[in-house]
This record gives structure tokens, C-alpha cells and sequence, in this order.
């Protein structure tokens, strides 16, 4: 039993300590499915709102789940990684390392895409005392960029998104209950409906539909 | 394209080899930029701050509370009704939500971090260590702050199943019964002066 538990965590720790992004799209996925689910129970069993303004805040709550795993995933983990390729190579950098750099042997190629300050500064003996700047400034300039990129996904885009898919939903949910409520009948359905009647022997059904009010 | 500026691949044929170079190009054209030094501890400590759990919930309520509510209230695509009701409903989620996710994540966090702590003899200290990643192990380590944050949210996940539909289904409808409440009878007020007015 044990044994099992310290493989689920080895497991665990394999998977997600080199990557916690991966591990935040996977919890992500499954809390944003299950609060959506709860949500719409919620509404769902809600009796003072109506239903045509259920038509629209159960499609909301559906696409909101939606939109914000694909949108996290686009968004902040592009965010995320641009930032992180944004220090790395050099492109940005706090002044003393940027001043280090300027003259140092890489003074021309470090800022371009293909630098990485840690693989090609590794051997480097006079960048030591800096190592710790600079790993604690991509820290917060990672974390910054990737929180920043969450807020624009989770509380911008996905609200705009949603607010349009569901819109559109409940468009087509009223248009279809107004269809089923009143069909729209074309003048063929009635003549198919009279030589029906005329075989059968009975009385025209859509004809007496049609003088009770139904649209043609 | 996108993929390849955000996510740095690409399946390797000439087009994408081809868009590659040009996007390398277009990234080298960007201008190198310094920005002020600052104290690596102070720096260290505020991103080790804002990743955990709950404090990250918390900018992500906060955030949620300004910009959410408006933009359901600025919806042209619905009936001035509806959208009144979105906001409402938006407004009490994102409010349960917000405290239910800080009562729950933070609890899950002190309870992984006083269970993985390497350098401590206690007796369920190392209890969530993986015993084969024990060896050589460091507090500090951020292998370890991943695995706390990996494991924690894990942890707060599993409780979430079951607060989801026990506590913040139930009380978001609560909450938003009152607010809809309470926009009706401001409504209501509006119309009445308005009434007065003509």
C-alpha cells in the first residue's frame, strides 16, 4: 500500500516538477469542467430566473469552461514562453547584467534568438557573481508576464467569447423553440397534406392549422 | 506562425524551417532593453509569493471582480434583462468562488509544504516526498516548489469535487437571488423618480 502511494508521488513529482505549466492546463481542466457542471445545476434549478434567461447563462457557463482552457492554453502558456525566450536570449535584462554583457566576448550575439545566457554563459568564470540576479529577475519576470497573460485569458478574453458564443446559442435556442412552437409551413406541405387527405379520405389537417393562425 | 513565436517549434519541412528564419528575424529586430536592478531576495520572495495558491486566486478574484461584471453588462448581443441578471450572476460566482478557492487552496498548501520538508526529522515531515527523490534534496529547491504547488493543487482539487456542487453551487445562487434582488428594486426606485419627474 505504501509502495503504491510513494509511486503515485514519484509519478507525480516525474511528470510535474519540470514543468508546472502542464500540470496547471491538466487541473485546470478538469476544476474549470467540474465548477461549469456545478454552475449549471445551479442555474438549472434556479427558479427565479427565468427560461429564456436560462437559454442564454447555461450556454455562458458551458462556453466559459471552454474558452478559458483553450485560452489559457494559447494565451498565457504563449505568454509565458515568449517571456521566458525574452530573458534568456538577453533581450531584456536588468542594467549591471546588461552593462556585464556589453562587455563581454558575447557583446555582439547575446539578444539574438538563437543566445541562451545560461547554456552559453555556463563556462564563463566572471559571470558567477551575477547568476543569482539574473535567475531571480527571470523568476519575477516570468511569474509577472505569466499572471498578467492569466488575468488577460481568464478575465478578458474568455468573458468576451463566451458572452458571443452564448449569445448566439440562445439565438438559435429561442429560434428553434418558436419553430417547434409555430412550424413555418411552405405551400408545398399543404398541397402534400391535401392529396393526402384527398386519398385517405379525410379532412385536410395543415389547411384548418393555417386558417387557425399559423404562418405560411 | 503564432505557434512558432509562442511555442518555439515547428514540424521541421522547409515552410516552417523557412517561416522560422523570418520569425527569428523579426524577434532579433526587437530592441534590447535594461530594466533597474533590484534586490534578488525582495524579487525571489514576491514571485515565490504571487505563484502559491492562494494569493494567486486572490489577484485572479480580484481581477475577476473589476473587469467580468462589466464587460456582462456591456453584452449588446442580449436583452437589457438578461444581461442585468448575467452581471448579477457573474458577480456573486466570481465572489464564492473566489473565497471558496482561498478557504480551500490555502489549507491544501500548508498542510503539502509541512509535509515535504526534507531537512526536518519530524514524523510525517517527509511523509509526501517521494522516498527514491529524498537523497540530496534541498529546501529551496525548486524542483520542491513545484512539486509543493504540483501537489497542493492537486490536493485542492480533489476537495473542490465535492465544494463545487456542496458550496459554491448553492451559494452563488444565493448570493445572486439577492443581487437580482436588489437591481430590481434599484430599477424600480429609477422608474419611480422618473415617473415623478413626468
Amino acid at each position: 500500500m505504501m509502495q503504491k502511494f510513494d509511486r503515485y508521488l514519484e509519478n507525480i513529482w516525474n511528470n510535474y516538477t519540470k514543468d508546472p505549466a502542464k500540470m496547471l492546463v491538466h487541473t485546470g481542466t478538469i476544476g474549470w469542467a467540474l465548477s461549469s457542471a456545478a454552475q449549471i445545476i445551479a442555474v438549472l434549478l434556479n427558479d427565479k430566473i427565468s427560461a429564456k434567461e436560462k437559454t442564454f447563462l447555461i450556454p455562458q457557463e458551458a462556453f466559459d469552461a471552454c474558452v478559458n482552457i483553450g485560452s489559457f492554453y494559447l494565451i498565457t502558456t504563449g505568454i509565458k514562453n515568449f517571456s521566458k525566450k525574452l530573458v534568456t536570449t538577453g533581450k531584456i535584462l536588468p542594467k549591471s547584467i546588461k552593462n556585464f554583457m556589453e562587455n563581454s566576448p558575447f557583446k555582439n550575439s547575446y539578444g539574438k534568438s538563437g543566445f541562451n545566457m545560461e547554456k552559453d554563459l555556463n563556462s564563463l568564470q566572471s559571470f558567477e557573481p551575477h547568476k543569482k540576479n539574473y535567475s531571480a529577475f527571470k523568476n519575477i519576470f516570468t511569474t509577472g508576464a505569466t499572471i498578467g497573460a492569466s488575468v488577460v485569458s481568464c478575465n478578458i478574453v474568455t468573458p468576451i467569447l463566451r458572452n458571443v458564443l452564448a449569445s448566439s446559442s440562445q439565438k438559435s435556442i429561442i429560434k428553434c423553440a418558436n419553430e417547434k412552437r409555430n412550424p413555418v409551413l411552405s405551400k408545398n406541405d399543404i398541397e402534400n397534406d391535401n392529396s393526402k387527405a384527398l386519398q385517405l379520405n379525410r379532412k385536410p389537417l395543415l389547411y384548418n392549422r393555417l386558417n387557425g393562425g399559423m404562418k405560411v | 506562425m503564432t505557434i512558432i513565436i509562442l511555442y518555439g517549434f515547428c514540424c521541421s519541412c522547409s515552410e516552417c524551417v523557412d517561416m522560422s528564419i523570418s520569425i527569428n528575424k523579426i524577434f532579433n529586430m526587437i530592441p534590447k532593453m535594461s530594466v533597474g536592478d533590484a534586490n534578488p531576495q525582495t524579487l525571489n520572495s514576491i514571485a515565490d509569493w504571487v505563484s502559491r495558491p492562494a494569493p494567486n486566486r486572490l489577484i485572479m478574484g480580484a481581477t475577476a471582480l473589476v473587469t467580468q461584471p462589466y464587460i456582462d453588462s456591456h453584452n449588446p448581443r442580449v436583452s437589457e434583462k438578461t444581461r442585468e441578471i448575467s452581471k448579477d450572476r457573474t458577480t456573486a460566482k466570481v465572489i464564492v468562488g473566489t473565497l471558496a478557492g482561498i478557504a480551500v487552496r490555502q489549507p491544501s498548501y500548508d498542510l503539502v509544504t509541512a509535509m515535504t520538508r526534507p531537512e526536518e526529522k519530524g514524523k510525517y515531515s517527509q511523509f509526501l516526498i517521494p522516498r527514491a527523490k529524498l537523497k540530496g534534496l534541498k529546501e529551496g529547491s525548486l524542483f520542491l516548489k513545484n512539486y509543493r504547488t504540483t501537489l497542493s493543487t492537486l490536493l485542492a482539487l480533489s476537495v473542490m469535487c465535492i465544494t463545487n456542487f456542496a458550496v459554491d453551487a448553492p451559494l452563488t445562487a444565493i448570493l445572486t437571488n439577492r443581487f437580482i434582488a436588489r437591481t430590481k428594486a434599484k430599477n424600480a426606485k429609477k422608474e419611480a423618480i422618473n415617473d415623478a419627474k413626468v
